[in-house]
């Protein structure tokens, strides 16, 4: 097998192998250590014998082969550095923009907030003196009512997943959560006996009837 | 007719380099590797003509091949591979002479005049006794072994390398089919190689530890 592969190299030097046969040898040459080795000496010899060298020239290849590799690994890292500058210099422009756009929609939001809180303040708070949760669904027990009107401000029902904790205990108050959704925080009840169509209507909220 | 034919089957020398140099342009190393190997010698051989020291001989043989690999991309088989090397490799050695502020007595040298050009310089060779000695030993097996050869297999070698016969025409004057020469021409080079293997690896030990 080895003489087989030998001779085809020694044929194959002087042109003397077919195409196809020339072809393979040449990709197995370029894989298996041993051939091209043959290869190597076989042209050595030949050099020496066409008198073309005073002294052979030994192992030129392997160094040639090892610098090369070297090198081309030197300019793969290189590659992947100027691959790397090249993201981030289309990275960095994108980078400020989410930034800013973030930016700007939190600030947005925190105004919309302080504005629903200053409302909160200063309407809510001079009709509501104290309201208290007792039951988040409608079981609810008012100690105060408006002065001009007979309406009462309740808060919503309770979406703490434990009803009985007071919704200050929650850490926010619920008009605070609603402001966050974008609701108005607080129901209107009626009294049965002020109770009209027209305010009814009026209103921009859902109206419900508290009844004994 | 028959053996025009069957050339035509053949891949030539030429074709072969541009096989490898086709590869090699595609980043096969291996494949360039190829390359170096078979022509190193020659490439070694022309810049002996020029420089003397054996180690510089080497380095700048291995300079040549590396310039080589990076010009592949500009190589578009216009002209013989060999050629294309040549010129690189008499420029290299002419800037390394330059560069060393050695003066080159024969400036307008050409390719084609590189071989038969017998240089005016004075052997300069700093290598040891032994490592010049194992050299000239190398040569030396090469010769014997080839001188010890049975004739038929010494007659086809020296009428393919030396008189640089065609497969064919060593058939026509040795009175056999072409399919013997090319059995005798490979005889005379495996035994040729079986011979020198020993030195060579021993050379390529000292050349290891030298570098």
């Amino acid at each position: 097998m080895s003489d087989k592969s030998n001779e085809q190299i020694s044929n194959l030097m002087d042109g003397e192998l077919e195409i196809n046969a020339s072809k393979f040898l040449l990709k197995r040459m370029a894989s298996d250590d041993s051939l091209s080795k043959t290869w190597d000496n076989y042209h050595m010899i030949k050099s020496c014998l066409q008198k073309e060298v005073s002294e052979p020239v030994i192992d030129v290849a392997k160094s040639v082969t090892q610098q090369l590799m070297h090198e081309t690994d030197g300019s793969l890292i290189q590659t992947n550095h100027i691959e790397k500058t090249r993201i981030h210099k289309w990275l960095k422009p994108v980078m400020g923009l989410g930034i800013a756009a973030s930016v700007a929609f939190m600030s947005v939001v925190m105004l919309q907030k302080q504005q629903i809180k200053g409302i909160d303040n200063t309407g809510m708070e001079n009709t509501v003196a104290q309201l208290e949760v007792t039951n988040p669904i409608l079981k609810t027990n008012i100690n105060a009512t408006t002065a001009a009107s007979d309406r009462t401000l309740i808060p919503p029902p309770s979406l703490s997943r434990f009803p009985s904790v007071n919704s200050q205990q929650n850490g926010f108050s619920q008009g605070q959560y609603y402001a966050g959704q974008g609701q108005t925080p607080y129901i209107i009840l009626l009294n049965k006996t002020a109770t009209n169509d027209q305010e009814r209507q009026l209103s921009p909220i859902r109206i419900q009837d508290v009844s004994d | 007719m028959n053996n025009k034919q069957e050339i035509n089957k053949h891949m030539s020398e030429k074709a072969i380099d541009l096989e490898l140099v086709k590869q090699a342009q595609k980043g096969d190393i291996k494949a360039f590797e190829l390359l170096v190997q078979r022509y190193q010698q020659k490439v070694g051989g022309v810049i002996s003509k020029l420089i003397k020291d054996y180690h510089e001989i080497q380095d700048i043989t291995q300079d040549v091949f590396i310039k080589v690999y990076k010009a592949l991309p500009k190589f578009r088989g216009d002209s013989a591979f060999y050629t294309w090397i040549y010129r690189i490799a008499i420029n290299t050695a002419k800037n390394h002479l330059v560069a060393k502020g050695r003066r080159i007595q024969n400036s307008d040298i050409e390719p084609s005049e590189v071989e038969s050009y017998a240089g005016g310089y004075e052997k300069q060779n700093f290598d040891t006794p032994d490592a010049e000695y194992e050299r000239q030993e190398l040569e030396k097996a090469i010769q014997e072994s080839i001188a010890g050869l049975p004739s038929d297999l010494k007659q086809a070698i020296i009428l393919r390398e030396v008189d640089g016969l065609s497969y064919e025409e060593i058939a026509d004057k040795m009175d056999c089919p072409i399919g013997t020469v090319r059995s005798r021409i490979f005889r005379a080079r495996d035994t040729v190689d079986n011979a020198v293997k020993p030195l060579l690896q021993k050379e390529q030990k000292r050349e290891n530890y030298v570098r």
